[in-house]
C-alpha cells in the first residue's frame, strides 16, 4: 500500500510517501522554497515525493492529512469566543477568515491540486499522527508514547501507548486539553525572550544554562503542578488562544507584564558566550533577567514532563518510552527525562513537530514497517553536483565581497579552488588538513534529513578545540550568537572515550536529541562544544548511518587524537537549512565558510 | 527583483510612443515621493512592514532565479544566475535587517506560497519568458527604489534602497543581454514584455478582487461576532471548562 502523508498550515508543511510501512521519501516544503517553516501547501515536497516513488498522484492508495480540520476548527472557534469575547473581534475575524478561506476545505484542496478523488483523502487525529511517527521510527515493537506539543485538535499533552504488530495500534490513556499546553506557554516565553515562538524551544533551553531559576515560583503560578503528575495552565496570565492561532501576536496580558516586565528588545544582543576559553562577558541586569526566566522555565518544564512520564508509566508500565512533540526539541529536558524518568530507555525521533506528524499519518494508514530498527531520517532529496562544479569553475568571486553577510571578511582578492570528482580518501585528506588548520568546512552529502537539525548530511564543521574557528562558525557562517550550544559529532568508536556513558551510546545520542557530560580528560580537546552547564550535545555517527561523515571523523581522530568535530546545521541566519548544492554554495559565497564539500566536489577559498 | 514591478529599457520605448505605462509610472513615482514620507514616517510599524515586504519580494526573486538555476545546464548562464540570486538574497537580508532596526518586535516576514515563473517542462521558450518577466520586474523596482530612497529619509534603509537600485540596473541589463544572446529579435522581446505586462495587470486585478473579497468576509465575520458572539460565548466557556472530562470520558470522576 502506498500512502502520501501531508501536513500543512502548521510551522513546517511536509509531505511523505510511505510504501508498506517504509518511508520512501519525506521532505519539508521549506527545503524547496527557502522559507523557514513554510506552512503553505507542500506542492514542491509532494512533487519530490512522487518523483522519488516513481508514481503519479492518482496511483496513490490513500492520502492522509495529519489532523482533523473540522475538529480543530471547532476548537479554534470555541476558544476565541470563550476566552476573548467581547474584546477580541480582530483575533476572531482573522482566525475565522483563515479557516473559512482555505484550511477548513483541505480535503477539496488536496483533491483539486493532486487531481485525485476526494474519497481518497482522509484525516488522522493530530496526536495519533505524532504517536505513530514516534513509535514507527523507533526500534520498539511496543512502548509508551508521551506527546508534549503546543496544540492539536484539542489535546496539548497526550499520554498513550502503542504496539506494532499487524498494524500500529495506539491506546490513548489521557489527554490534557486546551488551555493546558506546556508548548504554548513555552512558545510565549520564547517570544518574550526575543526568539521565534515555535522554533525558540531549543534557544530557550540553551539560554537557560546561563541563568538561575530565580523566577520559578512566579512561573509556578502560570503552570501549577498537580500531585497526580499532571499540571494545569492558568489561563489569565497569557492569551494562549492568540499565540495558538496567530503565533506572532503578543500573548502577554497586563498581569504577565506586571510580574515579568517587558519583552526583550532584540536589537540588544544577549552578552553571553558558550566558549569556556577567554574572559567571559559580563551580562547586564536585563540579560540576566531573561536568562533567569529561561532557567526557571527549564526547571518547571522538566518537573512537568517528569510528572507526566510517571503518570504515563502508571498507565502503561513498560520500560520503553517514545517522547515527541515540540517540547522534545529540548535536549536538556530529554536528558533529564532519560536520567530521572521511570522508563529504562527513551527514544526521541529526529523530526518532532508537524514534519514527523506527516510521516506518522502515512505510517498509520500504511502497513507497519517490516524491519524494526530506528529509521534513518535521511529521506530527503539527493543532488548531483556536476553542473555546480562546472559553474563554480567560471564564477567570479571578486564580485562576492559586497554581498557578504555583515561582519564577514570581505577580501576582494580571494580565489576559489574547485576540485570536482575527488575520491573519498583524497577528499577526506584535504578536509582533515583544513579542519586541523582551523578552517570552517561545509559538509553536504547525499539526501537531506527530515528534521529541523541536519544530523549529518548538511553540516558546518570545525575543530572542537579551536575557539576562533568556533566563533567564526557561529557568528560568521551560521549567523547566530556564540551562546548557542553547538553539536558535537563523534565517531561511534570514540563515544565512550569522549562521553561519560555507562555503556555503549544509545539511540538517544544518535541524532543529537539529548545532552551528555564529556569526560574530564578530553575537556580541552572538545572545549568549544561544551556549554556553560558542562554538557555537550553529541551525535554519535556510525558507519551505517552516515558512512562518509564517520570516515571523516575517524581520519580527523587519527590526525589529532580524538574523532570528534564541532557541528552546526548548514544554513545562514534565519534561512532554512541548505538543501541543494546552490543553497550551500550561496552560504559559501556569502559567509566565512572556508571550504565546502558537496558529495565529491571540493570548493575552497584561497587568499593570495 | 522579479515581481511587482517597468524597464528603463522599455520605458525608453514607451517614452517615445507615449504609452500609458509611462504615465502610470510617473503617477506612481509622484505618489511615492509625496505620500511615502507622510505614511512611513508617521508610523514605525508601517515603515518596518513596508521594508519587510521588500525583503519578501527580494527573497522570492532569489528563489525564482535559483529555481531557474536548478534546471539550466549552460554553466555561463548558471554562473550569472548564481551571482544574481546572491545579490537578491543579500537585498532581502538587508531589507529584513533594517526593518528590524525600525521595529524589533515586528512579526516575522509573511510566507507567501511560491509560484514559479519558470516551468522547466516548457523548455527554452519558458526561460525567455522568465527573462522578460524578470526584466520588467527589475526595471520597475529600479525606478521605484529611487523614489523610496528619497521618501524614507536618511539612514540605513535609504542606503539599502540606493545599493539595491544600483544592482537592479545591472540585472535589467543582464536579462536583456541573455534574451539577445539567445537570438531573440527586438520585436520578439517587445512582444514578450508586453505579454508580461498584460499578465501582471491581470494578476493585480485578481489580487484586488481577492482583497475586496477578504474585506467583505471580514465585515460579515465582525457582524456575526457582534450579533451572535454573546449567545455562543457561554456554551463555549462551558465547553472549555469541560474539556478535560470530554477528552477523557474513561477517566471521568477519577
Amino acid at each position: 500500500m502506498i500512502v502520501l502523508g501531508l501536513s500543512a498550515h502548521e510551522h513546517g508543511a511536509t509531505a511523505a510517501v510511505v510504501r508498506d510501512g517504509q518511508v520512501i521519501a519525506a521532505a519539508a516544503e521549506e527545503r524547496f522554497t527557502r522559507q523557514s517553516h513554510d506552512p503553505n501547501f507542500p506542492r514542491f515536497a509532494i512533487e519530490f515525493c512522487l518523483r522519488e516513488a516513481g508514481l503519479p498522484a492518482h496511483a496513490l492508495d490513500r492520502i492522509v492529512f495529519h489532523e482533523d480540520p473540522h475538529s480543530r476548527f471547532t476548537r479554534v472557534m470555541t476558544t476565541t469566543l470563550a476566552t476573548g469575547f467581547p474584546w477580541s473581534p480582530r483575533l476572531f475575524v482573522r482566525s475565522m477568515a483563515e479557516w473559512l478561506s482555505g484550511r477548513l476545505w483541505v480535503r477539496n484542496t488536496i483533491s483539486r491540486r493532486l487531481d485525485v478523488h476526494p474519497d481518497k483523502v482522509s484525516f488522522v487525529p493530530h496526536h495519533l499522527s505524532h504517536a505513530a511517527h514516534a513509535l514507527a521510527s523507533s526500534p520498539f515493537d511496543e512502548a509508551a508514547v508521551l506527546i508534549a506539543h503546543t496544540i492539536g485538535e484539542w489535546g496539548c499533552s497526550v499520554l498513550c501507548s502503542g504496539t506494532i504488530e499487524d498494524g500500529i495500534e495506539i491506546d490513548v490513556h489521557e489527554q490534557l486539553p486546551y488551555p493546558h499546553s506546556l508548548g504554548l506557554v513555552g512558545a510565549s516565553l520564547a517570544l518574550f525572550c526575543g526568539f521565534r515562538p515555535y522554533e525558540g524551544v531549543r534557544a530557550l533551553s540553551d539560554l537557560a544554562a546561563f541563568g538561575r531559576p530565580s523566577q520559578l515560583e512566579a512561573l509556578r503560578e502560570i503552570v501549577t503542578l498537580q500531585p497526580d503528575g499532571t499540571y494545569r495552565v492558568q489561563p489569565d496570565w497569557l492569551a494562549l488562544d492568540a499565540i495558538a492561532e496567530q503565533p506572532h501576536s503578543s500573548p502577554f496580558t497586563p498581569r504577565f507584564r506586571a510580574a515579568f516586565g517587558e519583552p526583550r528588545d532584540t536589537r540588544v544582543p544577549l552578552p553571553f558566550r558558550s566558549s569556556q576559553k577567554g574572559p567571559a562577558p559580563t551580562p547586564d541586569a536585563q540579560a540576566i533577567r531573561f536568562a533567569d526566566l529561561a532557567a526557571s522555565w527549564q526547571v518547571l518544564v522538566e518537573e512537568a514532563v517528569l510528572g507526566l512520564a510517571r503518570r504515563l508509566h502508571h498507565h502503561a508500565p513498560t520500560p520503553r518510552l517514545c517522547f515527541t512533540g515540540a517540547l522534545a526539541d529540548n535536549p536538556r529536558l530529554v536528558a533529564r527525562l532519560d536520567a530521572d524518568g521511570p522508563f529504562d530507555t527513551v527514544f526521541v525521533p529526529p523530526a518532532v513537530g508537524a514534519r514527523g506528524a506527516a510521516v506518522g499519518a502515512a505510517m498509520l494508514a500504511s502497513a507497519p514497517p517490516r524491519q524494526r530498527s530506528a529509521q534513518s531520517p535521511f529521506v530527503g532529496r539527493a543532488y548531483d553536483e556536476t553542473a555546480d562544479a562546472e559553474m563554480m569553475a567560471i564564477v567570479e568571486p571578486r564580485y562576492w565581497p559586497r554581498f557578504r553577510l555583515r561582519g564577514c571578511d570581505s577580501d576582494p582578492n580571494v580565489r576559489v579552488e574547485v576540485r570536482p570528482g575527488l575520491a573519498l580518501d583524497a577528499l577526506v585528506d584535504v578536509v582533515v588538513a583544513d579542519l586541523a588548520a582551523g578552517r570552517v568546512v561545509g559538509w553536504v552529502q547525499g539526501r537531506f534529513g527530515l528534521g529541523p537539525h541536519s544530523a549529518g548530511h548538511r553540516l558546518v564543521l570545525c575543530a572542537p578545540a579551536n575557539a576562533d574557528a568556533a566563533m567564526r562558525l557561529n557568528e560568521r557562517v551560521v549567523d547566530r550568537p556564540s551562546w548557542h550550544h553547538s553539536g558535537l559529532a563523534i565517531a561511534e568508536g570514540s563515544a565512550v572515550k569522549v562521553l561519560e556513558l555507562e555503556g555503549p551510546p544509545g539511540i538517544l545520542h544518535r541524532w543529537g536529541q539529548s545532552t551528555a557530560r564529556p569526560r574530564p580528560e578530553v575537556l580541552d580537546q572538545v572545549c568549544e562544544a561544551v556549554h556553560v552547564d558542562g554538557t555537550v550535545r553529541p551525535t554519535v555517527c556510525t558507519a551505517r548511518d552516515t558512512p562518509r561523515l564517520h570516515h571523516l571523523l575517524c581520519a580527523f581522530g587519527d590526525r589529532v587524537g580524538l574523532a570528534a568535530l564541532l557541528t552546526a546545521t548548514l544554513r545562514e541566519g534565519e534561512l532554512p537549512m541548505a538543501a541543494s548544492p546552490a543553497d550551500a554554495l550561496l552560504v559559501f559565497a556569502r559567509t566565512e565558510l572556508d571550504t565546502l564539500v558537496i558529495n565529491n566536489l571540493l570548493v575552497k577559498k584561497e587568499s593570495p | 527583483m522579479v515581481r511587482n514591478s517597468v524597464p528603463t529599457w522599455s520605458l525608453r520605448w514607451h517614452a517615445l510612443d507615449g504609452s500609458p505605462t509611462n504615465v502610470r509610472m510617473l503617477f506612481r513615482k509622484i505618489a511615492i515621493r509625496v505620500f511615502l514620507p507622510v505614511f512611513w514616517r508617521s508610523s514605525r510599524r508601517r515603515t518596518a512592514a513596508g521594508l519587510q515586504r521588500f525583503a519578501v519580494t527580494e527573497l522570492d526573486s532569489a528563489w525564482q532565479i535559483l529555481h531557474v538555476l536548478e534546471h539550466a545546464r549552460d554553466p555561463v548562464l548558471r554562473g550569472k544566475a548564481f551571482q544574481h540570486a546572491m545579490e537578491e538574497l543579500h537585498h532581502s537580508v538587508e531589507f529584513d535587517r533594517v526593518s528590524r532596526q525600525v521595529l524589533p518586535e515586528l512579526p516575522p516576514r509573511p510566507l507567501p506560497e511560491r509560484e514559479p515563473l519558470f516551468e522547466a517542462e516548457c523548455g527554452s521558450d519558458a526561460l525567455m519568458d522568465f527573462m522578460a518577466y524578470a526584466h520588467v520586474g527589475e526595471v520597475d523596482v529600479f525606478d521605484q527604489f529611487d523614489s523610496y530612497a528619497a521618501g524614507i529619509g536618511p539612514g540605513d534603509a535609504r542606503k539599502v534602497f540606493q545599493e539595491a537600485k544600483a544592482d537592479e540596473e545591472g540585472h535589467a541589463g543582464l536579462t536583456i543581454a541573455i534574451m539577445k544572446g539567445a537570438g531573440l529579435a527586438e520585436s520578439d522581446i517587445r512582444k514578450r514584455v508586453f505579454k508580461v505586462r498584460l499578465s501582471r495587470a491581470w494578476g493585480a486585478w485578481l489580487r484586488f478582487s481577492k482583497n475586496l473579497g477578504d474585506v467583505n468576509l471580514s465585515v460579515v465575520l465582525t457582524l456575526l461576532y457582534v450579533v451572535f458572539g454573546g449567545l455562543l460565548a457561554w456554551p463555549c466557556r462551558w465547553r472549555i471548562a469541560q474539556s478535560y472530562a470530554l477528552a477523557n470520558p474513561h477517566l471521568a470522576g477519577v
